[in-house]
Formats: structure tokens, C-alpha cells, sequence
């Protein structure tokens, strides 16, 4: 008798008992479990299981609870409603909005990533600076090679950032300054807003924040 | 008893019909309760699931694409909801036995006769309850549902073969708990 058989037998079991297998299936098993003393006392505890079952004690459910389970549903429904957003999409929009969402959470992410990472946030303080900067200064700094490089370093933060930080005038100081503080203010590390040729090298790459302030105060701009 | 079918009253749903829905909910609401019941023995938990795998079917009826009968579907969303709570719960409770004592007295019955009733009954419920995840949905769907092993194949989405496997060794375990409990 080979375990492949008894563990064919074994699915037909519990069928013979409920009477579920074919005639076929029955003489099968019947001539197996004469020859084979596991599988007989498998289908005695089974004989066992199915009896103590039978005479399990039925669980009961409180008086009415089938009549009012309905409306505690819809009620639940309901409650649910309300805290949903009560737009109704029809389906074929339904279908489009989990690969849309998942698409703007996505997208969301990378702007995120390259919103608060700092070199990025250096980017859009120096476009936030120059924008702000009155026209004529603006066209008066964009005759030197300095306000071209900060005009560069704002679109293009690799290139000609040594050239701009090899000229320091006065304009660039001060957006240098203004731009320390709006780091400062955003509470990023100020090390990395400028590469190591930076004249200001001594003051913003140190990471003592108060020293910074003072420094950058003692500095005639 | 209405004579509509499933799918017609879905469809009828899906056109704006939300009374549709009602007539399911009764149509189904015992079959349902008892499956989640057999799962989770305490009434209150077993309502509160039952309450849930309505309301997540009345949001995704709209979706329901008739793959599978609806009855299959709603099972599935059954017992997967139930294990999700035994899930949750991790807790073995033990079967609260004054409770049946409670419910089940019988006044024919004389008392130590009652006291070894209840005892079997407590004892085969701790059985089930003990049974593996895949052991005690199959065992609850074929012994206590009655349902053929190709329907239970399509609900939990196994083979017949395997299936009868589950149920064997179910039945088998708890015959051997059951066994060694009133020894």
C-alpha cells in the first residue's frame, strides 16, 4: 500500500461518509481501507468528527436581528457616504482615475523631491531674488559676467558656477546674502548651497547657525 | 420572495435602482451571517463583519463584472473579510461556554446529560476555531454550507484536489482535538 494511494483515498474519505462520491469511488475506497489499517483510522475519526458535530448545540442570534440588519447597513452606508468626497464619477471616468491618481502622486513626488531638495530650493531662491530685483538692476547686473552666472546658476545650476563665484560684486553678495537667509529661514544646511570655490566659502559653509548671522552681518555688502 | 435573479437586480442597481440593493442584502443576509459566524464565534464581531461585507459590496456592485455568480463573489468578500478580522484580532479566544450554557438549556434534558453536551460543543468549537486559515474556511463553506467542492474551488480560488485535502485533515483534527478534550 503506497502513500500515493492513501493520500488519493484520504480526499474521498470524509465523500464517503457524506455519501458524495460515485459508486465507483466507493468500491475504490472500501477495498482500500480493507487493506489498509491508517486509512481505517482515519475514517473512524472521521465517523468520530461527524458525530460530534451532529451533536453540537446550534449558536443562536438575538430575537429580530435578521429584521433589522438591513437598515443598520444602510445606516453604515450612509455614515460612510458622508465622510467620502461627494463627487459621483461615472465608470468609464472611474476606470481612468487609479492609474490618474497613482500618476499624481507620482508626479507630486518627483516635484517634491526636487522642490525640497536644496539644490533645488537654491534654484528657485535665486530665480525668487532675481525676479524680485528691480529691472534696471537686473539689466545692469546682466552685463557682468557675475549677474550672468546667478542668472545662469538659476536654470542651470552646474554650469558657469565657478565663473560666478570667481566675480563677486556687490549684486551677487547681496543675492548671496539674501539667499543665505532664505536658506537660514528654511532651515537647510547651508554647505551644500554652494560649491567649494565660493568666496563666501568661510562663512556659509560653516553649520553654526548664530556664527553665520554674525559673519554675514560683519560683511560690508 | 421576489423573483428577480442576482445579475438583473444588479443591473438594476447599477441603472440607479437602490432598492435593488436591499432585496440582496435579504436574499443573502442569513447565508452570509452564518458563514462569517462559523468564522468568528462571537455574535458581535461576527455582525459588525457582516455589516462591513454589505457596505463594501454596495460600493463595488458597480464593478462587479459578472465574472463569477454574485453568490461567489459575496462569498469571497465573506470569508475574506472574516479572516481579515480573526487577522486583526490574533487572539484565540476560548469559547465562551457560560454563554451556551445560557442559550442552549433544555429543560427535557437532565442535567449531566446537558453538562456533556455542552462540554462536546465547546470543546468541536475550539477545534474549528483552531484549525488552520485554509483548514476552517474550507471546513465552514463545505460542512456547514454545504457547498459542492467546485463552488468552493471558484470562492476561494483552489483546486477541487486541494480543497478535499483541507477538508479531510479538518474533519481529521477535529476528531483528534475532540478526542483528546474529553479524554
Amino acid at each position: 500500500m503506497s502513500n500515493m494511494d492513501c493520500d488519493k483515498i484520504q480526499g474521498l474519505l470524509v465523500g464517503l461518509r457524506e455519501g458524495t462520491i460515485s459508486q465507483e469511488e466507493r468500491e475504490i475506497v472500501e477495498r482500500h481501507t480493507a487493506a489498509c489499517p491508517q486509512c481505517t483510522a482515519d475514517l473512524t475519526l472521521i465517523d468520530e468528527a461527524l458525530e460530534a458535530l451532529r451533536n453540537v448545540a446550534d449558536d443562536t442570534v438575538p430575537n429580530h436581528y435578521f429584521t433589522n440588519l438591513l437598515p443598520r447597513v444602510r445606516a453604515r452606508i450612509e455614515q460612510d457616504s458622508r465622510k467620502r468626497i461627494p463627487i459621483a464619477f461615472p465608470a468609464w471616468l472611474q476606470r481612468f482615475l487609479a492609474p490618474a491618481s497613482a500618476g499624481a502622486v507620482l508626479a507630486s513626488m518627483i516635484g517634491m523631491y526636487f522642490l525640497f531638495s536644496p539644490m533645488a530650493d537654491t534654484q528657485f531662491a535665486l530665480r525668487e531674488i532675481v525676479s524680485d530685483l528691480p529691472k534696471d538692476e537686473i539689466e545692469g547686473v546682466a552685463e557682468s559676467v557675475t549677474s550672468a552666472g546667478v542668472l545662469a546658476r538659476a536654470t542651470e545650476p552646474s554650469q558657469r558656477l565657478e565663473e560666478t563665484l570667481a566675480n563677486p560684486t556687490a549684486v551677487t553678495r547681496r543675492i548671496e546674502r539674501e539667499l543665505v537667509d532664505d536658506q537660514l529661514n528654511h532651515g537647510h544646511s547651508l554647505s551644500i548651497f554652494l560649491a567649494a570655490e565660493n568666496p563666501f566659502e568661510d562663512i556659509i559653509e560653516n553649520d553654526d547657525v548664530d556664527s553665520i548671522i554674525k559673519k554675514l552681518n560683519d560683511t560690508s555688502l | 420572495m421576489d423573483q428577480r435573479s442576482d445579475l438583473e437586480l444588479i443591473r438594476e442597481f447599477k441603472d440607479g435602482n437602490d432598492k435593488a440593493f436591499n432585496l440582496l442584502v435579504l436574499r443573502y443576509q442569513e447565508k452570509i451571517y452564518w458563514v462569517v459566524r462559523r468564522l468568528l464565534p462571537d455574535h458581535d464581531e461576527a455582525d459588525d463583519v457582516v455589516q462591513d461585507i454589505f457596505v463594501k459590496v454596495y460600493r463595488s456592485l458597480d464593478s462587479f463584472k459578472g465574472d463569477s455568480s454574485f453568490y461567489t463573489w459575496l462569498y469571497r468578500i465573506a470569508v475574506n473579510l472574516s479572516l481579515n478580522e480573526i487577522r486583526r484580532k490574533k487572539t484565540r479566544r476560548t469559547f465562551a461556554l457560560d454563554e451556551t450554557v445560557a442559550q442552549h438549556e433544555s429543560d427535557e434534558m437532565l442535567p449531566l446529560e446537558r453538562m456533556e453536551r455542552e462540554e462536546r460543543t465547546a470543546l468541536i468549537k475550539e477545534a474549528i476555531e483552531r484549525l488552520p486559515e485554509k483548514q476552517k474556511k474550507v471546513f465552514v463553506l463545505r460542512y456547514y454550507e454545504e457547498l459542492p467542492y467546485e463552488e468552493i474551488s471558484k470562492i476561494l480560488k483552489t483546486s477541487v484536489g486541494g480543497l478535499k485535502a483541507n477538508y479531510f485533515h479538518a474533519v481529521k483534527k477535529i476528531a483528534e482535538y475532540v478526542k483528546h478534550g474529553l479524554r
